[in-house]
């Protein structure tokens, strides 16, 4: 059996197949059910892609990316955003930074300075090393709290509708609160942005937006004043007001820093018991 | 081709005309493939869905016929994949009488000859020499290497020119 042969024979047995003239109505109807299913899954998939695209663009939209979108007037949103952190309320830890002139080049001379003087040990490495920590409870107009631990010592501040008390120790004991009209040294904290602006009276700029205690900020600054004595201060915040970072320096004067660590919402009343006088 | 396939909606009548366009040949594959007519219709069906149900997908629309030919060939490897493990158990069972060469005609010699085959074997046979396929199309049908497919025929081919005398 030659190749023609062979091919002959094969299409001869495949004659014995069975005739396609028709289709089983079984067959079309499993056919159809197979197309109709087809078409409803594509459509299920484009029409979850095509949503999930409008919900991605949407979620970009509506996210804060304060750093990343132009601002048109920084002071404007500087002064909306400071606005916005005086109807706030939160509890927010900051990591602090005290520094004045004159003081050591560097820690260890700092404490090299201090040694065998009257100050403890923990006390002088918090002195030399210029950091400290803040709690704020912040809830205003009426009512906010600052309690610090910084080089100077450790404070708090409490300040209600009826008026503003300094207290030395953290545990509020009656007879060490004195009434006050300061803000004390993070006052920046506590005062809104215009204050420092009016003073300097240079233009706000955009600086580079950061990630603060977790949270996107977008960051404005501003620098002027005198030649010998140029004031500049730097703002953070969060998309929704939170005041995350504050540094206020001037040139031959003090610096300090406030640079938020844990931000949680709400404040606790007990944090605003006035100490009985 | 591809102007009907275009124009192929989920109506019944459009896809019977389809089925009855294509499955002619599309049984006399399947049949060459399984040698068993019940088979070959069951076979065919399953494909004709299956490949209606891409219909939309399809890159190449007009190649629906080539699509079916594809699917029959998978299909067919498929089911011998699965029955080879039932075969290997039933064999252990019982040992079927060998059947008597001189009871039989020329095209059932041939039949059986050829379903004894391999798939991949038969496969090849059948495309090459009843579909008519070059060696690289069957190749990409079969997605095997050419030279593969060539072996494939080659020792078909050896064992047919034993039992039936084909001399290729």
């Amino acid at each position: 059996m030659n190749e023609t042969d062979f091919r002959h024979r094969l299409f001869e047995l495949a004659e014995d197949a069975p005739s396609g003239s028709s289709a089983p109505p079984a067959l079309l109807r499993r056919a159809r059910r197979r197309v109709v299913l087809t078409i409803a899954s594509s459509v299920a998939i484009a029409v979850l892609v095509v949503g999930m695209g409008i919900a991605g663009v949407r979620a970009l939209q509506s996210a804060p990316t304060p750093a990343d979108s132009p601002v048109e007037d920084p002071r404007a949103r500087l002064d909306a955003l400071g606005e916005r952190w005086m109807t706030s309320v939160a509890t927010i830890t900051y990591r602090t930074t005290e520094r004045d002139p004159g003081e050591a080049a560097s820690p260890h001379q700092c404490l090299r300075q201090i040694a065998g003087g009257e100050v403890d040990r923990q006390t002088a490495l918090r002195i030399c090393a210029g950091v400290g920590e803040l709690r704020l409870a912040w809830d205003p107009p009426d009512r906010w709290r600052m309690d610090a631990a910084s080089p100077d010592g450790i404070f708090a501040l409490l300040s209600t509708p009826e008026g503003r008390l300094r207290c030395r120790g953290s545990d509020m004991v009656a007879k060490t609160c004195v009434a006050t009209e300061s803000s004390g040294p993070f006052g920046s904290l506590v005062d809104p942005p215009a204050l420092t602006l009016d003073e300097i009276g240079a233009p706000v700029t955009v600086e580079a937006g950061r990630t603060i205690a977790g949270i996107r900020s977008e960051c404005f600054g501003v620098e002027g004043g005198p030649a010998d004595a140029i004031h500049r201060a730097e703002w953070c915040y969060s998309g929704d007001g939170l005041l995350l970072f504050v540094l206020d320096q001037v040139e031959g004067g003090r610096v300090t820093i406030e640079e938020a660590t844990e931000v949680s919402p709400g404040v606790s009343d007990r944090d605003f018991i006035v100490p009985s006088t | 081709m591809g102007a009907d396939v275009e124009t192929i909606r989920i109506e019944g009548s459009l896809l019977a005309d389809l089925y009855v366009r294509h499955a002619d040949e599309a049984l006399r594959l399947s049949y060459l493939l399984t040698g068993d007519v019940a088979l070959a219709e069951d076979l065919v069906q399953d494909a004709f869905v299956r490949v209606a149900g891409r219909l939309l997908h399809l890159r190449d629309p007009g190649g629906f016929h080539a699509y079916l030919r594809k699917t029959i060939v998978n299909l067919a490897r498929s089911h011998y994949r699965r029955r080879a493990v039932e075969r290997r158990f039933l064999e252990r069972q019982t040992e079927a009488p060998p059947a008597d060469p001189d009871d039989l005609s020329d095209r059932e010699r041939l039949r059986g000859a050829l379903m004894a085959l391999p798939i991949g074997q038969r496969t090849a046979i059948v495309l090459r020499y009843f579909v008519d396929l070059s060696e690289a199309q069957t190749a990409d049908l079969m997605g095997r290497h050419p030279g593969a497919v060539k072996s494939l025929v080659s020792r078909g081919m050896g064992t047919l020119r034993t039992t039936v005398g084909v001399d290729v």
